[in-house]
């Protein structure tokens, strides 16, 4: 695969058009290459802006690119949660591999909970790789690039990001660096907390009512950061109707990037800019207009109850 | 404001959606009804959050209508905007000897749809026997069973009295409007609700609709469905669940009234619950809560003596 | 027609295969690609095997079924060699499904088809098989494809068929259920174009029962009948009856219907003629802008900018302008972006002095309104006013209102803003670009949001075309390039992207002494996404101008042809390549 071919289909995919199930293969082979030599702590410099989930709302990543700006001028750190709930995840997902592949120091995708082969049988990425490609290979190639996606990333060493949240089994960030990832995200155990837990008010630890991962609170927050020497834990996996939401005195932040989450929820959407000083800035913006969102016929109606 | 590139889909569709969101928990073992898909064909999956929303409604709906049918000698049940419902068929397959007499209300032209598929529905030709057809073709008796299903756009408060005229008005009646009364302005509903209480003088009332439009989801919700073109006229004119029970308190001494989210831990058997959570994984938390604190369950009764059912379990 | 690839990665059989498929996701994918299919197989293949086999699909989910009517919509009748009377019975079978999309594309369809069949002595019995079958199905809902057929065919038809397509057409527009009749009623223009085939009686009949109709979206309709009708002989000969059914309709008691009549008053208005507008309409309008219903005068307030022509400048000064002081200041603000869109075509009209005295005074009110959209409203429309009383006039109340929006917590208000200043850079020259001003573009390059900043480096790039570079050295460039020492990365990118899009406007010595020690300062940047622009930029300026400045903005490549960073490496050297 040339230069001007990625090229080519990442110019495609802006448009929001599909690529062929042969161009997938290719690009998810190239992509496995990459992916591979980055570690499961991922070590990313600053400047970077930083963007929680996306959930396949295709239109709302141009938006945030256009609040952002584009890659590769502006560099990127995605926190995983991709693909499910919206109607254009693969879109949304081979756009970012594909900038990946053709841009790999300047954009970072690290795995979330739905980045996962059962959960998004669930919750939409099968059912909408089998309407657009017919078959389920598309859905295999990237379900097996997921395997390979890093579990976290730290900023200049001074701001961890990971999806969802802390383990009661992960004291060390080192300790993250022992799991072997390659693998579909377990039902329990570290790896599966990092992608599924969330942070509350409350002490210590509780079970989570998501069924998977835990709640921890500000005192197991205060202890990590300042066993590993971090400044800020950054994570997204919550809907935050605000667009983002600082919690503890400022030591960790939820980032949310879907606006209007799933059409309907009435929510804005954040990015967290960092410069190369680490200064912060929190950009909100809300979901594209309508005249944005491609053809007129096409807007989705979500499900309410009727 | 008028939105000019609404796609019309009309509120006469919204029960085919509903029915067909009903079929894909059915299909994923949420609840049994073997005669939904005697009405709609297939389906796409759907969401968890909804089916475990259809599944709380449905199980409310029919642990009330059940109750109050297995705990009356005689009674009515009448449903208002009922589009492909299936839950007299249901009432007749499980209480086959109680006396009961089940009345359909939509608008004409859900009513024409339904009647030909009953029509073409041999098990539910074999439950309710041969039908009546009248000479307009909108409305239907059964043979075996006190069916009534006739077309009647409920703002006619005069016709509908017309056409329900065949029924026995002074016995137990209870008249439910599942997801129906905020498609219509409400001074009809108003009116609608004062014809009832006045005809009726054993009258319990249940009713599921939507509210709470003005917050950020509310606005989202209102906003979606006059896209869709079945805008929630009724919707500003009682926003919040006091304001419900305040209103039906014109017509009723007790009124029973929560929002989806509280209904889902206090009327709903907790095995049951149990049961459904195991079905699938619900990744979806934030929205279910935000999703069912828009809509509301309300039970009124003008005598509190004689209430037989509750929505709290 | 060219074959279509297969870029699926099935082979076709499974393709096909898979229209039967329990999955009803992959019975969609096929039926997305049934034109690939059918572009395999080849037309006769298609005629004979494929086309009868979608007739089985049709007791499919409603999901399906509209991928299938898209489907056939595209290309089909190239796929069946233009046999379309192959595709005739799927049609049908299409239009009487519950999806109310599903139907009528199919009824729009069978109307192409019927233009397009080879034999078209077939035409009349077909197309009347067709809906004579639709019209007594069982289903009610399948009238809705019988209203727009039969004004397709009517014309074409023997005398006795068209009495009985009449009478069809009579039937529904009685028909006991509102939706239906409303069907007859929405399509009811198509119908009328047929006069004299259709009869006047006829006509005024049916016209007579809507206008009685209980439903306002039944009544509705008949203004696109009258407005049809004024076309034909038919106005001719019933004018008095069509004004006076217009009037019914302009004060019906539903507000949709005024609305709908409201919205369609241009129209009307070219149909009946200037004189006959003025004489019987021109009141409703100033009514209108009157009306209890916020959405009422908002239209009424939209249509201002075409019915004006109707108007004399007199009438325009006596009699709308003053309705126009209550609607500027009204609570509801989408009245007020309305008047904000159209007012100002009213400048024109009344000339200089009256604008001057009337439209000045809501411009200027409106220019202060609270809400940024009626604002921004008002400035696409600035040239309207702008022609009439001069822009220098003008240019100074302006700034205020620039100012404010050019702080709009809205992005998108915040761009449109800048454009403004092209505009009035063009009508009056450099005065306009005040420091106040000046700060104001410099505020937007370093605006937060990316989108901005990029609509502003376009405007720069503009105004540098309007106004020269000489003029921009002296006032604006120097700022430009002193963003280079900002900390933060995407503000310095502002600095190339900025001569990028000015290229064309340097010439080569100003690069010599200026671009080049800034892209040599910028090449040593700690940030590794500012070196490659700088490849990027290098390169841009030397294809573009040539000459001297060639050999030194290869040396700034050169220098990062080592670069740590890999694709500024890349860039670099891809550059060096094409020179």
């Amino acid at each position: 695969m040339s230069q001007s071919d990625l090229d080519r289909q990442i110019a495609q995919l802006r448009n929001c058009e599909n690529i062929t199930e042969g161009e997938v293969k290719a690009l998810c082979t190239k992509a496995r290459e990459i992916l591979v030599e980055e570690s499961n702590v991922q070590r990313v410099d600053a400047p970077v802006t930083i963007c929680g989930d996306i959930h396949g709302q295709f239109f709302d990543l141009m938006e945030l690119f256009k609040v952002g700006g584009d890659c590769p001028d502006t560099n990127y750190l995605f926190l995983g949660d991709f693909v499910d709930r919206g109607f254009n995840s693969v879109e949304t997902f081979l756009l970012l591999l594909a900038l990946k592949v053709r841009y790999p120091d300047r954009i970072t995708l690290i795995r979330g909970n739905h980045e996962s082969r059962q959960i998004t049988q669930v919750y939409g990425f099968y059912d909408e790789c089998l309407r657009k490609y017919g078959s389920l290979n598309v859905w295999r190639y990237c379900t097996d690039i997921f395997d390979y996606l890093s579990l976290a990333a730290v900023i200049e060493e001074k701001i961890f990001c990971v999806h969802g949240g802390l383990s009661p089994s992960i004291k060390t960030i080192d300790d993250i660096r022992a799991i072997d990832r390659k693998q579909e995200v377990p039902h329990d155990g570290a790896m599966c907390d990092l992608m599924w837990s969330d942070p509350d008010e409350i002490e210590g630890w509780n079970l989570s009512p998501r069924g998977a991962g835990y709640l921890f609170g500000g005192d197991v927050v205060d202890d990590f950061n300042r066993k590993n020497n971090i400044e800020l834990i950054c994570r997204a996996h919550q809907l935050v109707m605000e667009g983002y939401r600082v919690m503890f005195n400022e030591q960790l932040v939820t980032v949310w990037s879907a606006p209007n989450y799933c059409y309907r929820c009435g929510n804005v959407a954040s990015i967290l800019e960092l410069d190369e000083n680490l200064a912060k800035s929190y950009k909100i913006f809300e979901a594209a207009p309508q005249e944005n969102r491609g053809l007129p016929a096409k807007k989705p109606i979500p499900d309410y109850f009727l | 404001m008028q939105q000019k590139n609404s796609i019309q889909i009309h509120v006469e569709d919204t029960n085919a959606e509903a029915t067909a969101a009903k079929i894909s928990a059915i299909k994923h073992k949420y609840f049994q009804d073997e005669f939904s898909e005697e009405l709609v064909k297939g389906s796409s999956k759907k969401d968890v959050l909804i089916h475990r929303g259809y599944w709380c409604r449905f199980n409310i709906f029919h642990r009330i209508v059940s109750t109050y049918i297995s705990k009356q000698q005689k009674c009515n049940i009448i449903s208002l905007g009922s589009g492909y419902d299936t839950l007299p068929f249901i009432m007749w397959q499980t209480y086959q000897n109680n006396e009961f007499t089940y009345v359909e209300v939509d608008l004409p032209v859900v009513v024409d749809r339904k009647i030909n598929k009953l029509k073409e529905s041999n098990k539910l030709k074999t439950l309710l026997g041969e039908y009546i057809i009248s000479q307009n073709k909108l409305s239907a008796k059964s043979l075996y069973k006190n069916y009534l299903l006739f077309g009647e756009d409920l703002c006619n408060t005069e016709q509908l009295y017309q056409q329900l005229k065949s029924i026995d008005f002074t016995i137990p009646t209870l008249v439910y409007a599942e997801c129906v009364l905020t498609y219509i302005n409400s001074e009809s509903t108003n009116r609608l609700l004062d014809g009832l209480t006045k005809w009726f003088p054993h009258l319990t009332f249940l009713n599921y609709e939507m509210f709470n439009p003005n917050d950020q989801f509310g606005k989202m919700m209102v906003q979606n469905f006059e896209y869709r073109g079945c805008p929630l006229v009724g919707i500003d004119a009682f926003p919040s669940l006091q304001a419900h029970k305040d209103r039906l308190n014109t017509w009723f001494n007790y009124v029973e009234i929560y929002d989806m989210k509280t209904l889902y831990q206090i009327a709903t058997d907790s095995e049951e619950r149990k049961r459904i959570e195991k079905l699938e994984l619900m990744d979806e938390w934030e929205e279910w809560n935000i999703m069912q604190s828009h809509y509301l369950v309300s039970l009124a009764n003008k005598d509190q003596a004689e209430l037989i059912v509750n929505l709290k379990i | 027609m060219p074959k279509i690839e297969n870029t699926t990665g099935m082979p076709i059989n499974l393709i096909i295969d898979e229209l039967k498929s329990d999955d009803i996701r992959k019975r969609i994918h096929s039926v997305k690609h049934l034109d690939l299919i059918a572009s395999t197989i080849g037309p006769e293949r298609t005629k004979n095997e494929l086309i009868p086999f979608i007739q089985e699909l049709l007791d499919d989910d409603d999901e399906v079924l509209i991928e299938l009517v898209e489907s056939l919509s595209k290309n089909f009748i190239e796929l069946v060699g233009g046999q379309v009377q192959v595709l005739l019975p799927t049609f049908e079978a299409l239009c009487r499904v519950e999806d109310a999309q599903v139907r009528e594309k199919a009824a729009n369809q069978l109307k192409k088809c019927f233009t397009l069949l080879p034999d078209q002595k077939k035409v009349e019995e077909l197309s009347m098989g067709i809906i004579k079958r639709l019209n007594d199905s069982d289903y009610y809902l399948a009238k809705n494809a019988v209203v727009i057929l039969v004004p397709s065919i009517i014309n074409q038809v023997s005398q006795n068929n068209q009495n009985e397509l009449i009478n069809i057409i009579l039937k529904i527009s009685q028909d006991q259920i509102p939706q239906v009749r409303k069907f007859s009623s929405m399509y009811f223009q198509d119908f009328v174009k047929h006069f004299p085939i259709v009869n006047e009686a006829f006509i005024q009949n049916t016209l007579n029962s809507f206008i009685k109709d209980e439903q306002d979206f039944i009544r509705m309709y008949i203004v696109d009948a009258l407005i049809a009708s004024s076309k034909t002989a038919f106005f001719q000969k019933q004018q008095t009856f069509v004004l006076n059914m217009f009037k019914q309709l302009a004060e019906d008691q539903s507000w949709r219907v005024r609305f709908y009549f409201c919205d369609k008053l241009a129209d009307i208005g070219d149909s009946v003629g200037k004189e006959s507008y003025r004489k019987n309409f021109q009141n409703y309008h100033l009514k209108f802008l009157q009306d209890n219903e916020p959405e009422m005068k908002s239209i009424a307030a939209l249509k201002i900018e075409k019915l004006c022509s109707f108007m004399d400048a007199e009438e325009i000064m006596n009699k709308l302008i003053p309705l126009l002081k209550s609607i500027q200041s009204d609570q509801n603000p989408f009245v007020r972006n309305s008047l904000a869109s159209s007012v100002l075509s009213l400048s024109p009209i009344i000339g200089k002095k009256n604008s001057s005295e009337q439209i000045l005074p809501i411009f200027l009110t409106l220019l202060k309104d609270q809400d940024s959209e009626v604002r921004i409203t008002l400035f696409k429309k600035l040239s309207l006013i702008t022609s009439v009383l001069g822009v220098d006039s003008l240019s100074q109340s302006v700034i205020p209102a620039l100012t404010e929006l050019a702080q709009d917590k809205n992005w998108r208000i915040r761009a449109s803003t800048i454009e403004v200043l092209s505009f009035f850079a063009r009508a009056i020259g450099p005065e306009f670009l005040s420091d106040k001003v000046l700060k104001l573009l410099i505020d937007w390059l370093g605006d937060k949001v990316y989108a901005v900043r990029q609509t502003a480096i376009q405007q720069t790039a503009l105004l540098i075309q309007i106004l020269g570079i000489q003029w921009a050295d002296k006032n604006l460039l120097t700022k430009i390039w002193s963003f280079q020492s900002i900390q933060n990365y995407l503000q310095r990118l502002t600095v190339l992207f900025t001569i990028t899009q000015i290229a064309s406007s340097l010439n080569n010595d100003y690069i010599q002494k200026t671009i080049l020690p800034l892209l040599q300062q910028m090449s040593k940047d700690s940030v590794a996404n500012i070196r490659s622009n700088v490849c990027k930029t290098s390169i841009l300026l030397a294809k573009e101008k040539g000459g001297n400045v060639v050999e030194p903005l290869k040396k700034v490549l050169q220098s990062l042809c080592d670069d740590q960073d890999a694709e500024v490496k890349y860039q670099a050297k891809s550059a060096l390549e094409s020179l």
